[in-house]
């Protein structure tokens, strides 16, 4: 069986092993059909494009590797009848005209090639079965196998199987020798042909964003005039929201003002009238949302947000992001809009939430909950916590898991493992009917129902739990061998995590040391702890252009990822604005010189971001001097370089960390670029795909792929521990401060009762 | 000047509080919004204090910085010095508890859980122990006598109890002839003794002495029905009691009433229980005079410490009531065995005053050996827990929160016995089953404990240093924590259980030998304790450690270690010293003149005296006297002089030994005179012990420890001859 690592977000392939009567039957059957000759072996290590006369106009090939559709390894199937699924889905404004796998994949020498073979199955129907020929066998090989168009529907399942055997006499159906590897590299190639969806409101977030297409999410948006701060925040609402649909695609918003992409769906924004470049919009008479077909491109559409004022603009928006589900026909007024509750801190949708504890079954689909086999795959249970959990002087976080296995007859070392980001936390055994001394009320019960639920109550160490982490339970069911033609796999059994188990971090404190720029990359914090953004600032330079436009939608869907939440009440200003924003958390965007706030800020900044001088408050001995005798609680703040190498020629971004300068507590983060067209790397480098390194410290300049942080400048802390834990905090890293304590406490106190003791003495002698 | 301060009362105030005084007088502290102010800053921060948890370093660092604090002031005189180092001590130990019960109690097994909890119940006695001791004794009265009104005449009058159940006339006949001699107008002083065993010749003897004989018909509630029916039959204002084997001195009304004639509040006034002989610690392990003893303390310091919170107690012998007021609360108490401190507490919660005054007025013969001396304590300890079941301190009217707290730790106290075995046992638990009982680094436990011990024992050592060394309290402890564990803890189920009678082994014990029935427990206690210690160097040896479990193994090994050395200590006191005399000696100097037959008269002084013989200094250059010799011996006090005939039984050339043979009664009462009832016979000793230093106290210990060692392989090995010859088994082992 394979070991699955490193996948990627929603996606999994499952590997399974079948019991060896079902595996003979189905071998059999299989045997008597001719093998069809569906597959044709394609020239070694070479491309082989789709051929162009398939292509409808519109239409598009593209190809997607396994690896992008989640298997983070190469597979590895073994046993008689291995397999593996992964899903694929098609978008919906597009229909498969013709598809292939470009399958790579190297089998064992061992295999009768009369009886072996591999079987592509698409949504459970044979598509092709390859031969495994002795002659090639042990060597990587390629081959292209036709897949059905027609078995193709929207949501896909491939599955690759291996019919293996190795002898004609009694098998072990678990053998070693029977084994095939298919590589992630193998290639689904599709051509599909592009539908004219309807110009209906009610299939929103329909075509702008697809679920179905696993591809990052390019959105542009136009604006039919300069935006003012109203309309960006409108813009914002919307393209938070679509950050938050991609989610680990990723989504990126190019910009530009009155100027209509000439290929696929946009976003518009107007005030006004449109009378130009094929369109043909009245001015808008109220908040207005229209569905209208993209003039340049008969296949794209363009979704109109229309307001007499930017105001109006912003409730459509709301109103789009809020009740998209109650808008249909082509176009809607928005009359009246339904008030939302004030968010709560922490209250983001995708976060695990922290006032009581919380179940599995509502973080994910109980079904997923289940699995079965003796290796099933890894069920996963993403969390995401808030990234400021103080976890001083804490223990773990409170596990109360309830989980379900099928009991063996003899397996003596079959378990249930428990790891973090594949990090082993505990294994729990899980003991054979053997030896589970219940007796015979348990043996009673055990015939009824197959599994036994079972609770184990732990503490989770907060130390292996980063802000976006992933709960792995691992089923592996011990297969005690009986000997030659004697086993029998019986697949029977099952795993279930419990969707009652709960997770339970209320009891934690919300209180971290800033600037850390890693948690601003991975949760967006602390912009993120109010989900709709309301405590947060956008300051544009005054000279914004449409890269500063998109780098700040960029920002907004990236934030908006991590809650699950539009950005409702963002506020977007500028500099001369900023002394009214005292109250908020600011994120500070500038290229060039164009931000005047970097300068009249610049004794404060980490790093000095002017043009020609290049200065750094390295403060980070004394941090390190101060850690030796004060270690620091969290282990995963402050771990950056401590030396860097910064020009600023090129483009590159420097993201920068501090304390607002307006008010303590609040937090200013910066994204500078040298050139306003740096900036799409900076969302590129939040988005952060395929990439070693990542923004964290306090500064992070990104040059490409690269990226080179520091820790330098002072810290400050954001939350608050509650008044007795703030003390206990504050005195335990300073421990003069105790001893100072001590002596006023003990002085005053002791002078305090020698006064009374020697009032008291003189009563009694006096009596 | 010794920071210590003397041990009996003196009127001047000791220069070494004039500093602190001038600071108390400051106007800053007159108000009192402000006092209280400032009080709850300081109570803040030492709550910061107590709870801030450090890591290893830093908490390495305050430790040391408040060690330096507490060898500092130790040395200062003075009270100020040791209220901060109280405050010192109760804010590392409660340092160490916060942390014990935040960061140490994460058991992962049963085995763990069970010791580890026990432990830690363990702990918390202790330091509420500690806590509530720290608070009795943070302030002792140091009572002065009152003084008494220039005229006789209007002095009150008093009756004095002297109570007997089974004791011989040689021994009550003292305290009856002492308390004849009382300074006090005749014909308002009563004498009577209360004969509980109706003997024919305590009658004869109190009739021809001149003083009251009072017997009843039954034996009903003991020592407290005894004084209860003479209490119908007197009329006297104040009642004095004495226990029959306590001899006053002829000062003791002149000192004690004074005080109930300041204060009309006042029922009770205890003085010290002084003996003259040694018990059996003192005894058995020759530190008599040297060490100070096991009640010392109690009389020394805490009675004294009581006193500032009204809540000294009445022991049941020198004291003084009055009647008035013990009528009130029904006479004394007999719902309970410590009849004594039961009608203490039945004044106070009266709204009467208790008083104590620490000036020795009596004396008498100590527990002369260790059976009696644990029936002793066995029946205090049962009597305090039958007090806290029925009569709960912490509960009912009448009294003050401080009168609770010091009665409550009287009690308390006396439940040691199960967490002091515990303690003796905890790290058998590590050593044997590997159990964790801490669930820390022995770093960080070592780090956090050593600082609550050490400024516990370096407090206890400046405020009791007179009264108790360092690490006597273990011993004197540890022998007892076995007999006294089952009646205190039966008692406090239920009052009637717990009875624990000892057969009283012989009063004059010709031959030393070893009472392996006492010894028993420790023996176990110890043959435990040194497996354990061979199972720690075996698993030391072949067990491979990380630098961790070293050191926790080290911890455990010390630990044990000292185990072994306070075990073998209460075994050494098992062994039972020869005692030559039955008539106890007092050594003391006093001027006497001998008249020899010849007419020759001899100048000379006492070197000792006894109830029925006198030890004689003689004069450089004299003929040798010889034994047989009858002589007439002259004692003074001041001016006055008596003359008495008697015998040398034992002579050489410095020395004498003189024996009384046929006094008359007068001359009896004469004899108490000049020797027993003198007024400063007592308080000239009171005290006078080497004051404390931890070391010498910890050296002392560890030499105890090594002789119940050596003693026990002596008697152990005669013992085992003795049984393979097979003789008869005996519990007493002839030792030579």
């Amino acid at each position: 069986m394979t070991t699955t690592r490193n996948l990627p977000r929603k996606r999994a392939y499952a590997p399974s092993a079948r019991p060896l009567a079902a595996m003979l039957a189905a071998a059999l059957l299989l045997n008597s059909l001719p093998l069809q000759a569906a597959t044709q072996p394609a020239p070694a290590g070479g491309e082989a494009p789709a051929k162009p006369e398939q292509l409808v106009s519109g239409g598009r090939t593209y190809g997607v590797t396994l690896k992008q559709l989640g298997a983070g390894t190469p597979m590895v199937i073994r046993g008689v009848e291995g397999s593996f699924s992964l899903p694929f889905d098609i978008r919906a404004d597009e229909v498969v005209s013709s598809a292939q796998l470009r399958l790579r994949y190297t089998y064992s020498p061992a295999l009768l090639a009369d009886l072996s073979h591999i079987n592509v199955l698409v949504n459970g129907e044979v598509a092709a079965s390859v031969p495994v020929p002795k002659e090639s066998a042990g060597e990587p090989k390629e081959t292209v196998v036709n897949l059905p168009s027609q078995l193709v529907t929207q949501f896909n399942n491939l599955n690759v199987q291996l019919i293996g055997h190795y002898t004609m006499e009694c098998e072990d159906p678990l053998h070693s020798s029977l084994w095939a590897n298919i590589s992630n590299r193998s290639t689904l190639e599709l051509t599909v042909t592009p539908l004219v969806l309807a110009n209906d409101l009610s299939i929103l977030p329909l075509p702008f964003f697809d679920r179905r297409d696993s591809r990052p999410l390019a959105l542009p948006f136009v604006f039919a005039a300069a935006p003012d701060n109203t309309t960006l925040e409108a813009a914002g609402i919307l393209s938070s929201w679509f950050g938050a649909l991609a989610s680990y695609r990723g989504a990126r918003f190019p910009t530009a003002v009155n100027q209509l992409p000439a290929k696929g769906n946009a976003i518009l924004l107007t005030t006004g009238e449109l009378r130009s470049g094929g369109l043909d919009l009245p001015a808008p008479s109220g908040p207005s949302v229209t569905l209208i077909p993209n003039p340049n491109d008969m296949y794209g559409k363009l979704l109109v947000l229309g307001g007499r004022d930017a105001k109006e603009l912003k409730r459509a928006a709301q109103a789009v992001v809020t009740g998209s589900k109650a808008l249909t026909g082509q176009r809607a007024v928005i009359t009246q809009l339904a008030e939302l509750e004030p968010r709560k801190p922490y209250d983001a949708p995708n976060w695990l939430r922290s006032d009581r504890p919380v179940k599995f079954g509502e973080l994910v689909p109980p079904t997923s909950l289940n699995v079965s086999g003796f290796a099933p795959p890894t069920i996963p249970v993403d969390l995401r916590l808030p990234p400021d959990l103080f976890g001083w002087r804490e223990s773990g976080i409170p596990l109360d898991l309830r989980y379900r296995y099928t009991p063996q007859q003899l397996s003596t070392s079959s378990t249930m493992t428990l790891g973090v980001n594949d990090q082993l936390v505990k294994s729990f055994p899980l003991p054979s009917i053997e030896r589970l001394n219940g007796g015979e009320g348990l043996l009673a019960k055990l015939q009824t129902d197959s599994s036994i639920p079972v609770r184990a109550q732990m503490e989770l160490p907060l130390q292996l739990m980063p802000p976006r982490s992933r709960l792995q339970f691992r089923y592996q069911y011990d297969y005690i061998k009986e000997g030659q033609c004697r086993d029998v796999i019986i697949d029977n059994v099952r795993g279930a995590i419990e969707p009652d188990s709960t997770i339970d971090i209320s009891g934690f404190k919300h209180y971290m040391a800033l600037p850390d720029l890693a948690v601003f990359h991975n949760s967006g914090f602390p912009f993120t702890r109010m989900a709709d953004l309301s405590q947060t600032a956008i300051i544009l330079p005054d000279s914004a252009g449409t890269a500063e436009y998109s780098a700040y939608l960029g920002v907004l869907g990236r934030l908006s990822e991590s809650t699950g939440y539009p950005a409702l009440n963002v506020t977007v200003a500028r500099a001369e604005q900023v002394s009214g924003l005292a109250d908020k958390d600011l994120l500070v965007i500038a290229s060039g010189d164009n931000q005047p706030l970097l300068k009249q800020w610049s004794s404060q900044l980490p790093v000095s971001l002017a043009e020609g001088s290049r200065r750094f408050s390295l403060s980070d001995w004394v941090y390190q001097a101060w850690n030796w005798v004060v270690p620091n609680p969290r282990e995963d703040t402050g771990k950056a370089r401590n030396s860097l190498s910064f020009t600023t020629d090129g483009a590159s971004v420097v993201f920068a960390g501090f304390e607002s300068p307006l008010r303590s507590g609040r937090s200013v983060v910066a994204i500078s670029a040298t050139r306003p067209e740096g900036l799409a790397e900076a969302v590129d480098a939040l988005i952060g795909e395929d990439r070693t390194e990542f923004i964290q410290g306090s500064v992070s300049v990104v040059r490409g792929k690269q990226v080179d942080s520091l820790v330098s400048g002072p810290t400050y802390y954001v939350g608050s521990l509650g008044f007795f834990k703030s003390i206990q905090w504050y005195a335990a890293r300073q421990p003069w401060i105790l001893l100072l304590l001590a002596v006023l406490g003990i002085g005053l106190l002791g002078i305090l009762v020698y006064i009374a003791l020697r009032a008291r003495a003189a009563r009694r002698l006096n009596a | 000047m010794s920071p210590l301060p003397p041990a009996v009362p003196t009127s001047h105030q000791a220069p070494a509080d004039a500093r602190a005084d001038r600071l108390a007088a400051l106007p800053l502290w007159s108000h009192r919004l402000v006092r209280i102010v400032l009080a709850a800053v300081a109570c803040f921060s030492l709550a910061v204090v107590i709870t801030a948890p450090l890591e290893a370093l830093p908490q390495l660092l305050v430790s040391l910085a408040a060690l330096v604090a507490a060898l500092v002031l130790r040395n200062v005189a003075g009270r100020l010095p040791t209220v901060l180092m109280v405050l010192l001590s109760a804010t590392m130990s409660l340092r160490y508890m916060y942390w014990r019960l935040t960061s140490t109690l994460d058991f992962q097994t049963w085995l763990d859980i069970a010791f580890g909890y026990g432990l830690l119940l363990a702990e918390i006695y202790a330091l509420s122990v500690l806590l509530l001791g720290y608070l009795q004794t943070i302030w002792p009265l140091r009572r002065l006598p009152a003084a008494m009104p220039a005229d006789p005449a209007t002095w009150p009058s008093v009756d004095i109890l002297i109570p007997t159940y089974n004791e011989p006339l040689d021994v009550v006949k003292q305290s009856v002839l002492t308390a004849v001699s009382l300074d006090w107008p005749a014909d308002r002083l009563h004498i009577f003794v209360l004969d509980d065993g109706r003997r024919k010749e305590f009658q004869d003897f109190c009739s021809e002495l001149g003083v009251g004989y009072i017997a009843r018909s039954n034996n009903e509630s003991a020592k407290a029905g005894n004084l209860n029916a003479a209490l119908e039959l007197t009329s006297s204002e104040y009642v004095a009691v004495f226990d029959c084997d306590h001899i006053p001195t002829r000062s003791f009304l002149q000192v004690c009433i004074g005080w109930f004639l300041k204060d009309p509040k006042l029922a009770m006034l205890q003085t010290p229980h002084y003996f003259f002989s040694a018990d059996p610690f003192e005894k058995n392990l020759h530190t008599f005079r040297a060490v100070p003893n096991e009640g010392e303390l109690f009389y020394g310091l805490v009675q004294d410490g009581n006193d500032l919170w009204n809540a000294a107690f009445f022991c049941g012998s020198c004291a003084v009531l009055r009647r008035s007021q013990l009528e009130e609360v029904g006479g004394i108490a007999t719902e309970t065995v410590t009849e004594d401190a039961h009608t203490a507490l039945k004044l106070n919660r009266a709204g009467y005053n208790t008083a104590y005054l620490a000036v020795p007025q009596a004396a008498g013969l100590a527990t002369e050996n260790l059976s009696r001396h644990i029936g002793q304590r066995v029946r205090w300890a049962r009597g305090m827990a039958q007090i806290f079941r029925v009569d709960n301190p912490l509960f009912g009217k009448g009294l003050s929160l401080s009168q609770r707290m010091c009665y409550l730790n009287a009690m308390l106290h006396f439940f040691y016995g199960l967490p002091r075995l515990v303690f003796l046992t905890a790290p058998l638990a590590f050593l044997f089953f590997g159990a964790h009982v801490f669930q820390a680094s022995a770093l960080m436990i070592t780090l956090y404990a050593f600082p609550h011990l050490i400024h516990a024992n370096l407090t206890s050592s400046r405020m009791q240093g007179r009264f108790r060394h360092s690490f006597w309290n273990e011993v004197y402890e540890s022998v007892l924590a076995w007999y006294i564990m089952r009646p205190a803890l039966l008692a406090l189920i239920n009052p009637k259980l717990g009875k624990f009678n000892v057969t009283a082994k012989g009063g004059a014990q010709g031959q030393a030998w070893f009472d392996w029935d006492m010894a028993k427990p420790y023996l176990v206690l110890l043959a435990l304790n040194i497996a354990g210690l061979i199972a720690g160097l075996i698993s030391l040896a072949v067990v491979d450690y990380d630098s961790g479990g070293l050191f926790t193994l080290a911890i455990n090994l010390a630990w044990t270690l000292y185990n072994i050395i306070i075990t073998s200590a209460s075994i050494a006191v098992a062994r039972e010293e020869r005692q030559f005399r039955s008539q106890p000696r007092v050594a003391a100097q006093i001027p006497a003149m001998l008249r020899l037959p010849n007419g020759k008269t001899v100048a000379c002084s006492t070197t000792d005296y006894s109830a029925t013989g006198l030890g004689i200094q003689l004069p450089p250059e004299l003929e040798r006297l010889e034994i047989g010799q009858e002589l007439h011996v002259a004692l003074f006090r001041g001016t006055e002089q008596r003359i008495f005939p008697a015998t040398i039984v034992f002579s050489t050339d410095h020395h004498l030994g003189l024996r009384f043979e046929s006094l008359t009664l007068q001359q009896q009462v004469e004899m108490a005179e000049m020797t027993f009832a003198r007024a400063d016979t007592w308080a000239e000793n009171w005290g006078q012990n080497t004051p404390d230093a931890p070391l010498v106290g910890l050296r002392e210990v560890v030499r105890i420890g090594v002789l119940g060692m050596k003693q026990l392989a002596l008697h152990g090995g005669q013992a085992l001859r003795a049984r393979l010859q097979a003789r008869p088994i005996q519990t007493r082992m002839k030792n030579r």
